[in-house]
């Protein structure tokens, strides 16, 4: 008898698992494939390797503006960047195992299922667990295009992971965040990206402003948008779309990136037999991770709420901490995320269209991120912009929004600041560090 | 010139009174003898008189606060007029600055004091969560410096008072609010006790709102159950009734008294027939007699004493395993008072007459009532009588007043048949009698011994009243 069976080893699953083991509960963690799921294997951690030779490769040929010559010949090898994206990944993956091992988690490397509130199959065996906690996750949405499936020209982002050439060109359906961040990576090792976007706007999550300058920033890497556009079949590497006057249109790659999102692991694990509520969306959950049937819990992915590996992380500690006794709730409203594209898009909180419409009265402050001396020095060329939005009345930061450099880093401070509820005058007694990036965001916000 | 009205000093052993509620306002006009204020020492619950006549200038104490006694606590005079030098050194400074100031204008608005909550009654039931718990000033600036609100706590100084070090601990403990909410409570926005935010922090959202959400269900609730019936059509509306300091004081007192001592009750009778013949008697012919008004209560209570002197053990206070017996008699009487329950308490009971007895009794208890009783005289019982055979009551359970070891419940007289000497069936009235004791000290035999011992008293009241 378990106090606690985790199902799924992702960022959400397996923090929790450790989490409550700490906590001094007997805990299992079932997991099918590899620990660290999506976001260790074939998501967060290996695209963000891929970026990072590509930031390496990119520094080269910018080395001059530097005073650094002769490194624009530098060459890019895919297998080469593939290699240590698996290296670092295995050494992920071995940090998971033996965090979860010093933290007394029974690792269970099987498929598990829920058989009944309380009751958990895994290889052969019924387990039995006073709670549940169902962290499967998500995979990628395969939309119902005709080609699209069984195309072995079409990848999705765990199969575009797996390249040991780059290839000449690329299509990438769908300008969200996966699909921003490979054209990001492309078209630097240099690709001809294409991306065919059905909505009027890239990112659509992203303040407007900021996704702007995204796409300009993008657009100057050589990537082309065709936004408002509508696809309508694939071919082998040709996919055909319908632009904005309704005329169809073709492009062809020499691969095609499927990234129109994720679909929550919901099939298979049971949720039908012990009648936990669900629709395509995700499990359905409240604000401290219970599903409707008592003893069974959610996190992550699967739940559909926030697809992101730290919102996942967290909604499993309220889940557990709600299992055990401790008082603790899920709130979305300062969740950070980041696109690691170069440069990187940063933000927490609300955006300005999201005040807009719940008619929140705001004052905003946009300044460039080179008002930071560090930013000059670290990026020779390039432009950033910081964007912050406060409530008109007490000047509460609502929402940050940052696009340049590596802004992802220092995201944090200002998701502690919506957090926190802190006004302007209370981030003006804030000590930022000099010479950082990070002014530019101190320096925006007492603007506002 | 302008002058002092002080804090009254309400007994020997009173040292400082809680100033309760102000009756007056800088600005109004006053005359010696009008009522200032309500104080309380933790027995007693007084009006302050004014002792000179003039316009209040100055209110030097917020209510709540804890007035060392003969300090100054208001000043009147004439309009204008400076009464700084009047201002006591240990006064809750900010009401202070603000009379004066409000007095050198010469202004007859009334100034509101800083602790007094503001008008509007959503924000005053929140904002003010400790309304009737004196602070110390050192406290209350903690509090004001602090964005959080302030649970209500008991204080680790004197007779209970909020000092610094308290309010500092509540508030590492308690829901803090975000910068956000600090600037919407400022605005008057109502605070809830708690938030939705980091560790229970009172957040925008929240504000507003009476009470946050439970942060915790419970593991093994449902989530949103799916139309579930509505429980009831009719809304529940709590009112909310924060216990005045003297209130908490009997809360503590009889909680202590029943978790300290093994306490339990045995029901008697007496026939007083024999004693309601005497008081008709005595009502009739007692102004020819210059007898006092003595009624059948005061009789009661004189048989009391004379059982009492044939039981010293139940005349007597126990701890530390000793028994402390008394040979004077000091019966304590309970006094039910639009401020609580009071109990006068009758010194040296066992050298009264029945008339004299009956006179002191009668002044305790008006002055009880009227809530000026001396604090002195509610001090240094004995023994305990405790009264509610006028409303009805025909047995109790009468819970003992620390340290003693019993107290009598006198209830009902209810009429019976009975068969006298002649085996013919007759009425007669017999009072109900509930005598609880400590049985860490009395047993049951002991206890029946009294009951008999007073039912024979009160049978034979004349016969003892004859002995002396």
């Amino acid at each position: 008898m378990y106090d606690l069976i985790v199902i799924g080893a992702g960022p959400g699953g397996y923090e929790a698992a450790a989490y409550a083991a700490k906590l001094g509960k007997k805990v299992a963690l079932c997991e099918k494939n590899e620990l660290g799921g999506t976001c260790l294997n074939v998501g967060c951690i290996p695209t963000k390797t891929l970026l990072r030779s590509a930031k390496a490769f990119e520094d080269c040929q910018e080395a001059k503006l530097y005073g650094v010559h002769g490194a624009a010949q530098a060459s890019l090898d895919l297998a080469a960047v593939q290699a240590r994206k698996k290296s670092v990944v295995d050494t992920l993956i071995k940090g998971v195992t033996g965090m979860l091992k010093r933290a007394g988690v029974d690792v269970i490397k099987a498929e598990a299922k829920l058989v009944a509130p309380g009751k958990v199959s895994a290889d052969g065996k019924i387990y039995e667990a006073a709670n549940i906690l169902v962290a499967t996750g998500s995979v990628p949405a395969v939309p119902p295009i005709p080609g699209l499936r069984d195309n072995p020209q079409v990848l999705d982002s765990t199969g575009i992971l797996n390249l040991d050439t780059v290839p000449e060109s690329l299509v990438i359906i769908g300008a969200g965040v996966i699909g921003l961040e490979f054209a990001s990576f492309f078209a630097t090792v240099g690709s001809k990206v294409t991306v065919v976007e059905m909505l009027p706007k890239i990112a659509p999550v992203v303040d407007e402003e900021i996704a702007k300058g995204l796409m300009t920033a993008l657009k100057k890497l050589g990537v082309t948008f065709n936004l408002s556009c509508k696809v309508t079949r694939v071919e082998g590497s040709t996919l055909f779309f319908t632009d904005p006057e309704g005329k169809e249109q073709k492009v062809i790659g020499t691969y095609i990136l499927n990234s129109t999102g994720r679909s929550p692991v919901l099939k298979g694990i049971g949720l039908e037999e012990c009648g936990v509520f669900f629709d395509r969306r995700g499990m359905k959950t409240d604000e401290f991770g219970k599903t409707n049937v008592p003893g069974i819990w959610a996190c992550g992915d699967v739940t559909g709420r926030c697809l992101l590996a730290h919102a996942a992380t967290r909604e499993g500690i309220v889940a557990v901490n709600n299992m055990f006794g401790k008082p603790d709730r899920m709130r979305y409203s300062a969740v950070p995320s980041v696109i690691y594209t170069h440069p990187e898009v940063a933000q927490v909180g609300a955006t300005e269209a999201e005040l807009k419409e719940k008619g929140i009265a705001y004052r905003k402050a946009v300044m460039p991120m080179a008002i930071a001396g560090r930013f000059i020095v670290e990026h020779a060329g390039k432009t950033g912009t910081v964007k912050v939005l406060v409530s008109e009345k007490y000047g509460q930061v609502l929402g940050v929004h940052m696009i340049g450099g590596a802004c992802g880093e220092f995201i944090a401070s200002a998701a502690a600041m919506v957090e926190l509820e802190l006004c302007v005058e209370d981030v003006r007694q804030i000590v930022f560090p000099h010479p950082t990036c990070s002014e530019a965001l101190k320096e925006t916000v007492i603007n506002a | 010139m302008a002058n002092a009205i002080v804090m009254p000093k309400a007994g020997n052993s009173v040292e400082e009174c809680l100033l309760s509620k102000w009756r007056v306002k800088v600005g109004d006009v006053i005359k010696t003898g009008d009522i200032i204020c309500d104080i309380e020492t933790d027995k007693s619950a007084i009006e302050v008189e004014a002792t000179a006549d003039g316009t209040v200038l100055a209110l030097f104490w917020q209510e709540g606060d804890l007035v060392p006694v003969l300090q100054n606590i208001l000043a009147v005079g004439t309009p204008g007029e400076d009464v700084s030098a009047l201002a006591p050194a240990g006064g809750s400074a900010p009401a202070i600055a603000d009379a004066v100031a409000e007095a050198a204008t010469a202004t007859t608005a009334a100034v509101a004091t800083p602790t007094e909550a503001p008008a509007a009654p959503v924000a005053a039931s929140t904002t003010a969560p400790v309304a009737n718990a004196p602070l110390s000033p050192r406290a209350r600036k903690f509090v004001a410096e602090h964005p959080f609100v302030l649970p209500a706590i008991n204080g680790s100084g004197a007779n209970g008072r909020i000092m610094e070090k308290d309010v500092a601990e509540a508030y590492r403990n308690a829901a803090r609010l975000s910068p956000a909410a600090a600037a919407m409570r400022a605005d008057g926005v109502a605070t809830p006790a708690t938030g939705t935010g980091v560790s229970g922090m009172i957040r925008a959202e929240d504000m507003g709102k009476a009470a946050a959400a439970p942060a915790t269900p419970t593991a093994a609730a449902p989530a949103p159950a799916p139309a579930a019936p509505t429980a009831a059509a009719v809304a529940d509306v709590i009112t909310e009734k924060p216990f005045p300091q003297i209130r908490k004081i009997i809360a503590k007192r009889l909680h202590e008294s029943l978790s300290s001592m093994a306490q339990y009750t045995l029901n008697a009778e007496a026939d007083v027939t024999g004693l309601l013949a005497l008081r008709q008697r005595i009502k009739e012919q007692g102004e020819a007699l210059k007898l006092a008004n003595i009624n059948i209560g005061d009789m009661v209570m004189f048989a009391v004493i004379k059982t009492l002197q044939k039981h010293p053990e139940f005349n007597a206070e126990f701890g530390d395993n000793v028994l402390r017996m008394h040979s004077a008699i000091n019966i304590g009487f309970a006094c039910d008072t639009p401020r609580g329950l009071m109990v006068p308490v009758l010194h040296n009971a066992q050298t009264m007459s029945l008339g004299e007895m009956s006179n002191t009794v009668k002044t305790l208890a008006k002055q009880a009532n009227a809530g000026n009783l001396n604090p002195d005289l509610m001090q240094g019982a004995t023994f305990t009588v405790s009264n509610l055979g006028a409303l009805g009551i025909t047995n109790f359970t009468p819970v003992i007043s620390a340290p003693q070891v019993a107290i009598l419940g006198v209830c009902k007289t209810l009429l019976r048949p009975v068969r006298d000497k002649n085996g013919d069936i007759c009425y007669r009235d017999f009072m109900q009698f509930s005598l609880t004791m400590n049985h860490m000290v009395l047993d049951g035999a002991p206890g029946a011994q009294f009951l008999n011992t007073l039912r024979s008293i009160i049978e034979n009241f004349e016969l003892v009243c004859i002995a002396g």
